[in-house]
């Protein structure tokens, strides 16, 4: 499975972004409409095609998309 | 007299609204009110201004960021952050969380500047998005009030993730207004809208600003001051009521648009509706 590219997929789709370039080290707030009060809808929409949930001590610590993209990975390995 | 600046949105606003006719601040501060919005020759005043303050109030948004004096404060300054407050998983659809209604925006610009005031202020991105499949109100209200759509399946965990947001919140800034609204949420009416907290909340965020200014104080020692967001109460989704156990609401309650109670879940809807496809403009 190609994470990056599915992450990068559902933030694009959340945020009705039509097309954007997002890799690992993008941050939020490089992204158009990526803010605090988006985030959580981002947050469920990976839950949410992933299977999986978040730690949610950690979750709000990631500093880019490759850190979510590496406790997705976490998550998926604990399934 | 010490000068007191607070910069931030309309939460920030009322927290000055508030602290202004605090005795216990007035009578050791003049107190002074930047917005988001200066044009550029405001923008020059304020930056005097806050170069010239003893205390200046940042309100945790991102516009800060962006602010010519963000980082560049003289250290004599103090400076004393203070949360930007919302819960989101009550209403997860407004377009600042959920993405914009162009349609809807293109629509009151039309109006407010016919010198019209504009019956939604709020914009709702499910409905956007779902118009934009089905251009039928009565079809879109289907999907929209039967959750018959993909976008967030789990409110719940929504909602989980919100609380740890506002605990994050707390830990940052060294408050505890998150941990209020956790607690709150679910009893009492802390919001009209996703970002118009009610008098209740405003209350509560400037006590804790007040005790970062004067320690000891007590939330008595607050000012009173008109509920500024009580006239504009954005509808919450029955499913919603249900699913987080919301006891301050119930799914027939009226709500408060520009002041009369007139709009119920359905109606509120449609007159939102109405208002999109009648508004005269140009989209």
């Amino acid at each position: 499975m190609n994470y990056m590219a599915s992450v990068a997929a559902i933030i694009i789709d959340v945020l009705d972004l039509g097309s954007f370039n997002i890799d690992e080290n993008t941050t939020a707030g490089d992204v158009p409409g990526w803010n605090s009060l988006s985030h959580a809808n981002i947050l469920m929409a990976i839950e949410d095609y992933f299977q999986i949930e978040f730690d949610l001590s950690e979750v709000l610590s990631a500093e880019n998309v490759g850190e979510l993209v590496g406790m997705i990975k976490v998550q998926r390995d604990l399934k | 007299m010490k000068k007191l600046v607070i910069y931030g949105n309309c939460q920030a606003g009322a927290v000055f609204n508030i602290l202004n006719c605090t005795a216990t601040v007035t009578e050791n501060y003049t107190l002074i009110y930047h917005d988001l919005w200066p044009d550029a020759e405001r923008l020059q005043q304020e930056i005097l201004e806050m170069l010239s303050a003893d205390v200046v109030l940042v309100q945790s948004i991102r516009n800060w960021q962006y602010h010519p004096l963000c980082g560049r404060l003289p250290e004599h300054i103090r400076v004393v952050e203070f949360p930007f407050v919302y819960f989101a998983a009550i209403w997860p659809f407004d377009s600042f969380v959920f993405g914009p209604d162009k349609r809807m925006l293109a629509a009151k610009q039309s109006f407010s500047s016919r010198g019209f005031i504009v019956p939604h202020p709020t914009e709702d991105g499910l409905i956007a998005r779902l118009r934009e499949f089905d251009d039928s109100p009565a079809s879109v209200y289907r999907k929209y009030s039967e959750w018959d759509h993909s976008f967030i399946g789990n409110i719940a965990r929504y909602a989980k993730l919100e609380e740890a947001r506002l605990l994050k919140m707390d830990r940052d800034m060294g408050m505890s207004v998150g941990k209020y609204v956790i607690e709150n949420y679910r009893i009492k009416r802390l919001f009209h809208a996703l970002i118009h907290p009610t008098w209740d909340l405003i209350e509560r965020i400037s006590f804790e600003v007040l005790s970062k200014l004067s320690p000891g104080v007590s939330i008595k020692d607050l000012g009173s001051h008109p509920d500024y967001c009580s006239t504009h109460e954005v509808p919450v989704h029955p499913k919603i009521i249900n699913e987080l156990g919301l006891s301050w609401v119930k799914e027939n309650d009226l709500y408060n648009v520009h002041g009369y109670n007139i709009a119920d879940f359905e109606s509120w809807y449609f007159g939102y509706c109405n208002f999109v496809y009648n508004a005269d403009y140009n989209y």
